[in-house]
């Protein structure tokens, strides 16, 4: 008997560069597309270049004038991908009393882009910046207005753990229905910070890939000649119920997140520990309170921004942690074709394990050569690879984050 | 986010009939109450009648200064209560 109780996913939300649904994200992931390309906004254009995979969604026709004014875009995928999952749950139709009902929507920087749009039209001679300027940069902004629309009086959360957040938020979802505190939770990730000083933040600490002329090849995760992410942006959404629960109303079953770990590196502010003692350490905790053991694991869907450090670390981490078991198991690194959703990539990544475990493949992962000797993982860098047939397939999901935050997630397919 | 809102030009602010700046006050009220607006009227109240709260009242002040071009004061915004009284105020404002 494991050591957390299982949890069943009713639904799925999601706006993406991929696609801005669970189905056509999985689809585009699928068959190995690439969302990166070269920014041609008046702003990119100032002497930089910069690559992004930007989601592509007619927002102000779904929310109308008056959302679209008063959301930052970080919230506005938020909420859209809440009402995907929401309505997948069917829990509209039920009577789920609002106390009973709670939301965790974690971001890395929230509504940050809303703040500076504002000081900027104060600095060229405006007299007044919006009186909702601040609610809208919040962090808690997503969550909070999630939790308006539902009518969800369970509690409102944002974990800020950079870009784990969206992973975190699944946690405390775990953690609230252990804790009785709620019977379902809103859980996911939300992110919207492709703007130039985010960008030329990251470009400042050299996080980004500098293939300007290959935005398809760019992410390289687990390639010898990685030199970087692409930022995304987006937001993922997932109802969380107990299995019991969702079993007695004949929920959708997506699948089922069986257990966490969550760890700090105390190290850095950017860099992760090289050694991965600490992320090796969420594993094992997300491993342990499944009485999992590394055997168990169909695949991994890694963190891997294609950062030289982070990936090195993820691997050692996971050899640390899963030993000769390594040579068995498949592993993919979604961020190379979807980008780096920050805060919202552990939620968005989630969905897609989940739809890969559904499907019973392993998606590729792309641009994954030439290897890099020093890791040494079994990289589904040639092809979609599908699992061995099993009963119940488990797949490892790790976010971690600036900051050292560690977060790894058991899902197993239903 | 908050879309920038376009300044209307003042030689084509002062040519415009009242009916024209109540067309233009209901757009920007459109921004700023989360219901759909239906029959809006000159006489309409904005509290009671098209349901602005007290945040959108400031937004509204912030859109219509963008808008006409115009500095509305907290102390002026006390007299400002219906539709009409906010055309009023705007062609005070840029006569």
């Amino acid at each position: 008997m494991s050591r957390q109780s299982p949890i069943a996913v009713t639904g799925m939300g999601c706006v993406s560069p991929l696609g801005n649904n669970s189905d056509a994200a999985w689809d585009a992931y699928f068959h190995g597309l690439s969302a990166s390309r070269k920014l041609e906004e008046p702003w990119a254009s100032g002497g930089d270049t910069f690559l992004a995979a930007v989601v592509d969604y007619d927002i102000a026709s779904l929310l109308g004038e008056f959302l679209v004014n008063r959301l930052d875009r970080c919230s506005q995928f938020a909420l859209l991908a809440a009402r995907q999952a929401w309505f997948a749950s069917g829990l509209g139709e039920q009577e789920i009393p609002g106390d009973r009902l709670a939301v965790v929507l974690g971001t890395g920087i929230g509504g940050q882009s809303t703040l500076i749009q504002q000081y900027e039209r104060n600095a060229a001679g405006a007299r007044r910046v919006h009186p909702l300027a601040v609610a809208m940069a919040m962090p808690n902004a997503a969550a909070a207005q999630v939790a308006i629309e539902l009518g969800a009086h369970g509690g409102a959360h944002a974990p800020v753990s950079a870009c784990a957040s969206g992973a975190e938020a699944i946690v405390w979802g775990q953690m609230l229905l252990a804790a009785d505190q709620a019977d379902v939770v809103v859980v996911g990730g939300a992110e919207a910070a492709i703007h130039l000083a985010t960008m030329r933040g990251f470009a400042e600490m050299r996080a980004l890939s500098c293939r300007h002329a290959d935005p398809a090849g760019a992410c390289r995760p687990f390639a010898e000649d990685r030199d970087g992410f692409v930022l995304g942006e987006g937001a993922g959404v997932l109802v969380l119920e107990r299995l019991r629960d969702a079993e007695a109303r004949h929920a959708p079953i997506e699948g089922l997140l069986l257990s966490a770990g969550m760890t700090s590196d105390a190290h850095h502010l950017a860099m992760p520990q090289p050694d991965g003692l600490h992320s090796a350490e969420a594993i094992r905790k997300a491993l342990r309170c499944a009485d999992a053991v590394p055997e168990d694991l169909a695949m991994i869907s890694a963190h891997a921004t294609g950062t030289a450090l982070g990936d090195l670390a993820e691997a050692r981490a996971l050899r640390l942690v899963l030993g000769a078991a390594t040579d068995q198991v498949w592993v993919t690194a979604p961020k190379a074709g979807l980008g780096h959703l920050l805060g919202a990539a552990g939620a968005v990544e989630s969905i897609l394990t989940l739809k890969a475990l559904q499907r019973a493949v392993v998606p590729r992962s792309l641009n994954a050569d030439p290897p890099d000797p020093e890791i040494p993982l079994r990289i589904a860098s040639q092809r979609n690879e599908p699992l061995s047939p099993r009963s119940r397939h488990l797949a490892l999901k790790n976010s971690f984050g600036f900051g050292g935050h560690n977060v790894s997630l058991l899902w197993a397919s239903a | 986010m908050p879309a920038a809102i376009k300044r209307i030009d003042r030689d084509l602010l002062l040519e415009m009939s009242d009916d024209e700046i109540v067309h233009e006050v209901v757009a920007i009220l459109r921004r700023v109450v989360p219901h759909d607006l239906v029959d809006v009227q000159p006489d309409s109240r904005l509290i009671e009648d098209v349901g602005i709260d007290s945040l959108g009242t400031y937004e509204l002040v912030m859109d219509a200064e963008d808008r006409f071009g115009i500095e509305i004061n907290d102390d002026q915004l006390l007299e400002v209560k219906t539709v009409r009284d906010v055309v009023e105020f705007v062609k005070s404002q840029v006569e």
